[in-house]
């Protein structure tokens, strides 16, 4: 297959995504995928893939590539300094890009993280149904300086254009949404009031594993317990009282306390802050939380009809 | 099961936890992965994954498809139907050269508990094994229950580098390390055969509820069959 991306500097981090490893939590993999599942499949609609084509997951900017072969592009993310050939550029549509172009992305002022797709999709090694990369369990595929960027097939597509209102706003700083379940009853009522009154401070210990925070310290419920699985958005409580977030490339299984879970939606919108930032936790009901799903998917239909 | 004594919960707002009695046995693990695969078969595209360990399943299902309260009343139905008829499982066996060069803390452990090396090479291996949870890395294996004459805690201080086919105890738990890795359990020997290979189908040669039992092996067939003495 034809190279279509020379990769002159990757930035922080720059990864292969797709939408997840499902069903293999078996095995001892977990699940990785992409950090916020509407940028994904919008960057995708924009240059015509199916929404789960392999794209490059860019973490803190500072990437810059040269095109080696014409196809169509498409970021999707916060926004960010984007040019072609030093010629600024909208995020959030799709772009046709000549062999000689080069694509830069500067290092965004606030967020952390941009999806950066190309029409036909990348081509990527496949392991256990996913292109997804997970460092700790090598596999998956870290970009880095000289990579070259394969397509998995040609593919072609009109200039399209998400509408603004269909944009997701960044710049919002709201609790994020959680649901109390898992082992919450063995919190005391004092210590649930507590993380749900406080901000916690996001610590340097954090990436796509998971998320320490630091704030006011919870009393972590003791007693013998057996590990168990770990879903996604996991809030546990180790013995130092400090929570611990957990995301995509979480450990499938371990033994710490949970007083809830961030929901999926919100796990999203926890990978685009930084060290330093600072999160306060809003409990909503899983009926609640549900429904923000369901609206969630509409309005991913939206957008995808609307590019369709 | 006539007399239900698992608990659910949920989770999140797309998965529950089921958690089955609090004593940790070959049986129940087997139940439990009984249970994964009645729901798998029967529920279909519902299921995203399903995550077991040790007295629990954590059940990740279709949020959009199915809301917390049906999928409940679906996995009480799964666990009702449940019948006590054994899961099939599997014994494997597995090549084990037990020595301080392949095995940093046998010594101190023979030392510790004033018994032979013999003699813990004789209690390690005479035990058969059920595969309890498999997590912490992509096929490393939590094995149990190791004869408590053995039992020994995790080091204070994790090492920063365990070797590739690593066997170690902690507590009362024995593991295979599948790839060089950290790792603060107590390492008596060598396991020669690749126990995680991505290119293999499967990948793992077992699955929770199976059993393991370790078949002593002397230097020069370790050698042979491939480990390495660093």
């Amino acid at each position: 297959m034809t190279s279509v991306l020379k990769v002159i500097n990757p930035g922080l981090y720059c990864c292969v995504q797709d939408l997840g490893r499902f069903g293999q939590n078996h095995l001892g993999l977990t699940t990785g995928g992409c950090h916020d599942p509407y940028a994904f499949k919008v960057a995708n609609a924009l240059v015509g893939n199916p929404i789960n084509s392999p794209a490059l997951e860019l973490t803190l900017g500072g990437f810059r590539a040269e095109v080696l072969a014409p196809i169509t592009i498409a970021l999707t993310g916060p926004n960010v300094g984007f040019t072609i050939n030093n010629k600024s550029q909208v995020l959030w549509q799709s772009i046709q890009v000549a062999r000689g172009d080069v694509i830069e992305i500067a290092t965004p002022h606030i967020d952390l993280r941009h999806t950066l797709a190309i029409s036909g999709g990348i081509k990527a090694q496949s392991h256990f149904t996913s292109v997804s990369t997970v460092m700790r369990e090598g596999l998956g595929c870290k970009v880095e300086a000289n990579s070259l960027i394969k397509q998995q097939a040609p593919r072609f597509t009109k200039q399209k254009r998400l509408p603004a209102n269909l944009i997701p706003n960044y710049c919002q700083n709201s609790p994020l949404n959680m649901v109390l379940a898992l082992q919450h009853h063995e919190f005391s009522t004092v210590d649930i009031n507590r993380f749900l009154s406080s901000s916690y401070t996001i610590t340097g210990q954090s990436d796509r594993m998971g998320y320490r925070i630091q704030g006011a310290a919870l009393e972590s419920p003791t007693g013998a317990r057996f590990s168990e699985g770990i879903n996604l958005g996991a809030i546990q409580v180790p013995a130092d009282g400090q929570p611990i977030v957990l995301l995509n490339d979480r450990q499938t299984i371990g033994g710490y306390p949970k007083l809830g879970s961030v929901t999926a939606l919100d796990c999203a919108n926890l990978l685009q802050k930084r060290a330093g930032d600072e999160v306060a936790f809003n409990a909503i009901s899983i009926e609640k939380a549900q429904n923000l799903n369901h609206l969630a998917q509409v309005k991913l239909q939206r957008a995808l009809d609307a590019l369709n | 099961m006539s007399n239900p004594s698992y608990r659910i919960f949920d989770a999140s707002e797309n998965a529950v936890i089921v958690y089955f009695s609090d004593i940790v046995s070959s049986e129940q693990t087997q139940k439990i992965a009984a249970f994964s695969h009645a729901l798998k078969t029967s529920l279909g595209e519902l299921i995203v994954d399903v995550t077991i360990s040790y007295t629990s399943a954590l059940v990740t299902y279709q949020s959009l498809t199915i809301d917390h309260f049906s999928i409940k009343q679906k996995i009480k139905s799964v666990l009702t139907q449940l019948n006590d008829t054994a899961f099939l499982v599997k014994q494997i066996e597995l090549p084990a050269y037990y020595h301080s060069e392949v095995g940093a803390d046998i010594n101190a452990i023979a030392k510790a508990k004033n018994l032979t090396v013999t003699d813990i090479i004789k209690y390690h291996s005479e035990q058969i094994y059920s595969v309890f949870a498999i997590g912490f890395a992509p096929g490393f294996a939590f094995l149990g229950e190791v004869n408590p004459i053995l039992a020994t805690p995790r080091l204070a201080t994790p090492r920063k580098k365990v070797a590739k086919g690593s066997i170690a105890i902690a507590d009362r738990q024995t593991a295979v390390y599948p790839a060089a890795s950290p790792g603060g359990w107590n390492l008596i020997g060598n396991c020669p055969v690749s126990l995680f290979d991505a290119a293999n189908t499967p990948p793992l040669p077992f699955n929770i509820g199976d059993s393991v039992k370790f078949i002593p092996i002397e230097r020069n067939e370790f050698i042979r069959l491939g480990g390495h003495i660093d």
